[in-house]
């Protein structure tokens, strides 16, 4: 079974800050860990050791210390790069666990509320003690480390460069394209195309136009059908695109025709009759029988109609093999002769018998006999 | 409302795929709710999707050598975790097709509303598509969404696991134990209250884990389930003030669901007489909650 943190409500989270945020940090350092409040767990699980948490406190406040805690906090993004490795290490729990407000606001409040507003300050907004998704102190960095795992160096990205990762719930929670924005964008910075470490300002905003092309695509991108190298270039594309000098148009990308996967084995083919609306056999010989089948299929249709209140593409093709364009052939024919009134649009798309039509405009009732030599004729 | 996106290609018409209802790997079909569903229930689905990909390269301008695919992916907005199914690959094939797709959904992973969707994407443009044609790999053509929920239905009773070997105070070679005082009944229920599962005993708690069918392991659960309930009911009217005043406890507390359970389990009789009852003639007491549970049945 899993690992369990405790979980502190939001309102005794709330108390817990307005009572201590303006402590001192040596006073709250004292005072901590706080094991006061009332706490609940999840249904399922083990409680988290007592010793782990003492640890964890630990090695948060050792890393924290290395960065001029309790004092003025120097070297911020290395701090919080290696303390999400910490975290994450130290905090082994499932997702599900670790995406409940409760179980940060917990070990925020009451293991490490002193390290949590050296990083913020005691004016910060209260999401970065109670355990909101994008602003909590720790919750944010477990995160990272669990999306973008150990092979990114964490410490290397900015904050505003993981906000636009991690803030963006169709980015992040596809965990291997948030891995490849991270490489491809760390990998340009190594070979200096985005310019030395110290310009800000220049990978903020390649990070920023690429991030707004690539949001661009996710309406119509599966992303995660891609294969390993497709979703490497198109991100690579996407940042060559987003480095292209503002009023110069980024070169369009060419997509070849790719080397064609085979069928898999569990795709079957469903037996299918060709058929046609024409029925003169002067025109096209030999199609007599194709002109009949017409017929019978928008008889099938009057008849699905009649006894089900409605006939659609779907239904009409569950009954007789027919494409879709088939389908609707008949269905727009029977509508032309007035014999089906179309309702609805879209997907919601159906047929039914006018008013005041008791045959759908036909005396003949031939459905089943019809259905039979189609299905004799597929064979 | 937010505005639809407008695809920057040619589509096909909705109805040139068909899709079944998602169901289960043993065929029963969803609804809007899945029941029984915890962290450690992996859910496996599958939905048969039927293609006409004659229609859909016609109307999207592609040519016989464009390449299709067939996959699914999950989200949940809990953890805002996604993942894709295996993909089933349609290649050139031509016709009106039919194919499962699959998706496992880690439990650790996921919870609350989760999103499951089926998508028909382009997966090569071939040599001649049109201008207007979709022409880049994984281009979205088609996609059917369906909302489940994960949690929020029945409340579950706190169960972990735990090395008795390791806990002096029980002996290594025991079942379970219920930890919980018939004192805190202020205390929340999911703070105070567990039922702790030797984890040295793998069958045992494979048959206290949700969803199993087994005929073993619904013994098991029954006789844990009445065994627990007998220990609450005990502890509650060997409290004298929860007798007194039953009702006077907080949603959410160990007092509340005590309440609840004598009341559902001896509805309209006073607390005051099932104490008695209890004092006089605990077996009875016993066989009215056997009964209750329908223990065995």
């Amino acid at each position: 079974m899993s690992v369990l943190v405790p979980r502190l409500e939001r309102e005794a989270a709330h108390q817990i800050i307005s009572r201590k945020r303006d402590m001192s940090i040596a006073e709250l350092s004292g005072a901590l860990p706080d094991l006061s409040p009332v706490v609940t767990y999840s249904a399922l699980g083990s409680p988290i050791a007592r010793e782990d948490l003492v640890t964890l406190r630990r090695r948060v406040v050792d890393l924290a210390r290395e960065h001029g805690f309790p004092g003025q906090p120097a070297g911020l993004a290395e701090f919080e790069g290696s303390c999400a490795r910490v975290l994450r290490d130290a905090v082994q729990v499932t997702p599900h666990e670790a995406s409940h407000e409760e179980v940060w606001s917990y070990l925020t409040c009451c293991w490490l509320l002193d390290v949590a507003l050296w990083r913020f300050g005691g004016a910060a907004d209260e999401k970065r003690f109670i355990g909101n998704v994008n602003r909590n102190t720790f919750r944010r960095l477990w995160w990272r480390a669990e999306i973008l795992g150990p092979d990114i160096d964490l410490k290397r990205l900015g904050e505003d460069e993981l906000a636009n990762i991690m803030e963006r719930p169709t980015i992040a929670g596809d965990r291997r394209l948030a891995k490849a924005i991270a490489r491809e964008f760390l990998d340009r910075v190594d070979s200096r195309e985005v310019g030395g470490r110290s310009e800000v300002g220049q990978r903020m905003q390649l990070m920023r136009e690429a991030m707004k092309r690539l949001l661009r695509l996710t309406p119509f991108v599966a992303f995660s059908a891609l294969t390993h190298d497709e979703l490497a270039s198109l991100v690579a594309e996407t940042f060559d695109a987003s480095q292209e000098p503002f009023g110069r148009r980024a070169a369009v990308a060419k997509y070849e025709a790719q080397a064609v996967p085979d069928p898999s084995p569990v795709v079957t083919r469903i037996p299918s009759l060709s058929i046609s609306r024409s029925s003169d056999e002067s025109e096209m010989p030999g199609t007599s029988d194709v002109g009949r089948d017409f017929e019978a299929v928008s008889q099938i249709a009057l008849d699905v109609a009649r006894r089900t209140g409605r006939v659609t593409n779907m239904t009409l093709r569950e009954v007789v093999p027919l494409t879709s364009q088939e389908a609707r052939d008949v269905l727009t024919g029977l509508v032309s002769r007035r014999a089906l009134e179309r309702r609805g649009a879209k997907r919601g798309t159906h047929y039914v018998i006018p008013h005041g039509s008791e045959t759908g405009g036909s005396r003949t009732r031939p459905a089943e006999s019809a259905l039979r030599r189609l299905l004799r004729r597929a064979r | 409302m937010r505005t639809p996106a407008a695809l920057p290609y040619l589509l096909p018409p909705d109805d040139a795929v068909t899709a079944e209802p998602w169901r289960t790997i043993d065929g029963m079909e969803i609804g809007e709710r899945l029941e029984h569903w915890d962290a450690f229930t992996d859910v496996e689905l599958l939905q048969v999707l039927t293609v006409d990909v004659d229609a859909i390269r016609e109307a999207c301008g592609l040519g016989a050598d464009s390449a299709l695919a067939l996959s699914a992916q999950w989200h949940s907005d809990r953890t805002r975790l996604a993942a894709e199914g295996e993909p089933v690959e349609l290649g050139t094939l031509g016709g009106c097709l039919r194919a499962p797709v699959g998706l496992t959904v880690p439990g650790a992973s996921a919870g609350g509303r989760l999103e499951l969707q089926a998508r028909l994407l382009l997966r090569s443009p071939g040599r001649a598509p049109s201008a207007i044609s979709p022409r880049r790999p994984g281009a979205l053509l088609w996609t059917d969404r369906q909302q489940l929920m994960l949690e929020g239905g029945a409340a579950r009773f706190p169960i972990s696991a735990a090395d008795f070997a390791s806990m002096p105070r029980f002996p290594a070679s025991g079942s379970w134990a219920l930890e919980w005082s018939n004192e805190e009944l202020e205390a929340p229920v999911l703070g105070s209250l567990r039922l702790l599962v030797n984890s040295g005993d793998a069958s045992l708690l494979e048959a206290l884990r949700s969803g199993s069918g087994d005929v073993r392991a619904g013994m098991v659960r029954t006789f844990v389930t009445f065994d627990v309930a007998r220990s609450l009911v005990h502890g509650a009217l060997g409290n004298e003030r929860f007798v007194e005043a039953p009702e006077a406890y907080d949603e959410g507390t160990v007092g509340r669901m005590l309440s609840e359970l004598l009341g559902a389990c001896w509805p309209g009789i006073p607390m005051s007489a099932l104490q008695a009852r209890f004092v006089e003639d605990p077996s009875r007491l016993d066989v009215e909650l056997q009964a209750h549970l329908g223990l065995l049945r």
